[in-house]
């Protein structure tokens, strides 16, 4: 039994840490700090200097771009990256729908795509939920209808992250209406400049637009962007969401933002029940951090427990939300007011805490991974 | 890193699990004599002694799977006074000495209580109250306060604090024989039924366990990290053992037809409290390791052992609250198991500094 890292992986620790060091621009650096998301330009500009090593798409195979890290060395370089702090490789493209390409997609679509994800030359957003759709996700109503070599597509997608940044859209679409919930649903590649796309902005409680709504209206999509067969969507849908573990409890967003709190605390440091939450959220953390490393290492924890992917989420969005909403405590009255003129950063800290409410409704809200969790329990 | 037991742990904590639901199964386990005897056989005394005594040479990674399936267990042994609070205490000894104790304690034959919380001071290695002297040999007078397994130790390793014309106060460790004149022990029960005693100390005879009856200091911290990643560990079963009774309940019991756990608001607590089990049982380990490098004595693994005392003592209280709640009312009976398991995790959490205290510690050392 030990709790450290190889030596080896003390050496990829060192060496992700330096290349972000010599490589990450100052700026970015220091808006995330501040509470900021990373832009587009920002996301762009920093996958495009990861790409050199690989590490743009870091659990990738080489033959695609990317570096074939293990789990151990995947979480210390996300965890650099929210150490320095650093722009994540982009999710739609890296951790959802490249994995879901190489197993499903033909040929022809790996050819084309896989390189285009690695590089961020294609932004990707998930087009899944919709109005009567969200946890209960099979319950979705845009449908596909075939005509010759296309889709005609109608429907309405909402919730959609960074689609007013996208090129394309993965999505999924009721082919078969007859069919029982789950089996007439395909998973196709839409091209958003396509004819029949409108996005419209959502703007959230922090004030600001993350999300969309995509209306999709006789969209014809070319049946080459059928993603596995038809009516068998739901296999794509449930491998790219059981496929999302290593990164799902955050560990090192939480530990940079209770380091960054304690920077913040200055002479509030001294008050005991600051002291106090700071210690509580720092246990927190270590036993999150710890338990991600558990199980993600071990097969034996994992079958004693199929649906630990809900715990790492459960705790690890309680612990984020909880650190955001300290942090924005701390920045104190001067990030009450809004950013007028754009600039006053403090304010971020505010926002960030605001949309961080999110995190624990998106992927799955805690109640449904409670009844995941209750399920493999209970039966 | 690796959360793996050692096949040969492994194979011991299968032993043991054998060995104590036959115990239970046949009711030996509230015979305490007949059941230590049988530990003992598997050879558990001795895991912290060191191999030249006679033992097995262990660490607190080998503590874990034992006090874990113990904190499963309702069966009150001395290990953890004896051979894991004691046996630390005695490999600080003195050679002569601890050659003389160990090999009977690694076996089983010889039982010896750690004696150091007193009546006005509790947790973390302090300055103990009770006062060491020597003229023309060592006496000491003071009362420890709940000794854990006192009325059936042969020895006590007692705490005191040496001040005299020429020393600077200082704490060291004795050793107490239970026979020796100005020894009383008055026996109790703790609320989970652990046999316990206050040992008084009228000018009894004590032999210093380092020659000189030199500072103890990093002595009684060593016990209590050792101590504490044990602790760790049986609480870590005490939930692990209220949460499967608790889980088979709710898939037995019926109500308006249906069986509670069908209902999404007892669902959900399960959950909630897996979530708290598996946070709980990462810090165990953490803790063992911590304990068997440096533990309290190194800064890196002090924070480690507040860690995990804070959150697992934490966890541990609020599974077996809500194990009784999801219970209903069988969970309030005396008869019932998941009661036990509470008053077992209340009393461990007050050993060597509770929650709230080490949470203390942890936010002033952040």
């Amino acid at each position: 039994m030990d709790t450290d890292f190889t030596p080896e992986q003390i050496a990829f620790r060192r060496e992700v840490r330096a290349f972000i060091e010599a490589r990450l621009p100052a700026t970015i650096r220091e808006r995330l700090r501040q509470g900021h998301l990373a832009n587009k330009e920002e996301t762009v500009l920093w996958q495009r200097i990861l790409a050199e090593r690989g590490w743009s798409a870091p659990h990738w195979p080489r033959e695609y771009g990317g570096a074939a890290l293990g789990q151990m060395e995947r979480l210390i370089l996300l965890d650099e990256h929210y150490r320095a702090p650093a722009p994540l490789p982009q999710i739609f493209n890296i951790n959802m729908l490249g994995p879901v390409l190489m197993k499903f997609g033909t040929p022809a679509q790996r050819e084309f795509f896989l390189p285009r994800l690695v590089n961020l030359d294609l932004w990707f957003c998930q087009g899944f939920s919709e109005p009567e759709a969200g946890s209960d996700l099979a319950s979705l109503r845009t449908s596909a209808r075939r005509e010759g070599d296309t889709y005609v597509v109608n429907g309405q997608k909402i919730w959609t992250s960074t689609a007013h940044w996208a090129d394309w859209m993965f999505a999924l679409v009721r082919t078969d209406p007859e069919a029982r919930k789950q089996e007439g649903i395909s998973f196709l590649l839409v091209d958003l400049k396509t004819p029949g796309i409108t996005v419209r902005p959502i703007t959230s409680i922090d004030g600001t637009r993350h999300m969309n709504e995509v209306f999709l209206e006789n969209v014809r999509v070319p049946a080459g962007n059928l993603v596995g067969a038809e009516n068998r969507g739901w296999d794509c849908a449930k491998f790219l969401l059981a496929n999302e573990r290593t990164g799902i409890a955050n560990v090192g967003l939480c530990q940079e933002r209770l380091a960054y709190a304690r920077e913040l605390a200055g002479p509030r440091s001294r008050e005991p029940m600051l002291r106090h939450e700071l210690a509580v959220l720092d246990a927190e953390t270590r036993a999150l951090e710890l338990t991600n490393y558990r199980f993600l290492l071990s097969e034996r924890e994992q079958h004693a427990l199929p649906a630990f992917a809900s715990v790492l989420k459960l705790k690890g969005t309680e612990i984020q939300q909880e650190a955001h909403a300290l942090v924005a405590r701390l920045a104190g009255p001067a990030a009450l007011e809004q950013p007028e003129p754009p600039g006053a950063e403090d304010c971020h800290l505010v926002q960030r805490y605001l949309f961080s409410r999110a995190l624990s409704i998106y992927g799955g809200t805690s109640e449904i991974q409670k009844d995941i969790l209750a399920k493999s329990i209970l039966g | 890193m690796n959360f793996e037991l050692t096949d040969e742990l492994a194979a011991l904590q299968d032993s043991l699990q054998r060995l104590l639901s036959d115990l239970q199964a046949r009711r030996a386990a509230t015979d305490e004599g007949t059941a230590w005897r049988q530990l003992a056989e598997l050879g558990v005394a001795g895991l912290l002694v060191p191999e030249r005594h006679g033992g097995f040479g262990g660490s607190a990674e080998h503590v874990l799977p034992v006090m874990q399936e113990l904190g499963r267990a309702p069966v009150a042994v001395p290990f953890l006074s004896c051979c894991v609070l004691g046996a630390t205490a005695l490999a600080t000894a003195d050679d002569a000495t601890a050659r003389t104790l160990l090999p009977a304690l690694a076996t089983g034959e010889l039982q010896v209580a750690w004696a150091h919380d007193e009546p006005a001071r509790q947790g973390e290695p302090a300055s103990p109250s009770t006062t060491a002297s020597n003229h023309h040999g060592w006496r000491l007078t003071g009362t420890k306060r709940q000794v854990l397994h006192a009325a059936s130790a042969h020895q006590f390793v007692v705490s005191a604090r040496v001040d005299g014309d020429a020393v600077r106060p200082h704490p060291a460790l004795f050793l107490v024989d239970r026979d020796a004149p100005g020894v009383s022990v008055r026996g109790l029960r703790l609320v989970d039924g652990t046999p316990a005693g206050e040992l008084r100390l009228q000018d009894a005879h004590a032999v210093p366990l380092r020659d000189g009856a030199v500072d103890a200091s990093s002595d009684l911290e060593a016990v209590a990290s050792t101590g504490i990643a044990a602790i760790c560990a049986e609480m870590a079963g005490a939930m692990e053992a209220a949460f499967s009774l608790t889980v088979a309940y709710v898939n037995t019991r019926k109500q308006f037809g249906r069986l509670i756990g069908a209902n999404q608001a007892l669902r959900h607590r399960v959950a909630e409290m897996q979530v708290a089990l598996e946070m709980a049982r990462s810090m165990t380990v953490a803790a063992a390791v911590a304990a068997a490098r440096g533990g309290l004595h190194e800064p890196a693994s002090r924070l480690e052992l507040h860690r995990a005392k804070f959150l697992v003592g934490r966890n541990a209280r609020v599974v077996c609250q809500q194990a009784i709640q999801l219970h209903g009312g069988v969970g309030m009976t005396e008869e019932y198991a998941v009661g036990r398991y509470l008053r077992r995790v209340h009393v461990l959490d007050h050993l060597f500094g509770d929650a709230t205290a080490h949470a203390d510690w942890l936010a002033h050392a952040g």
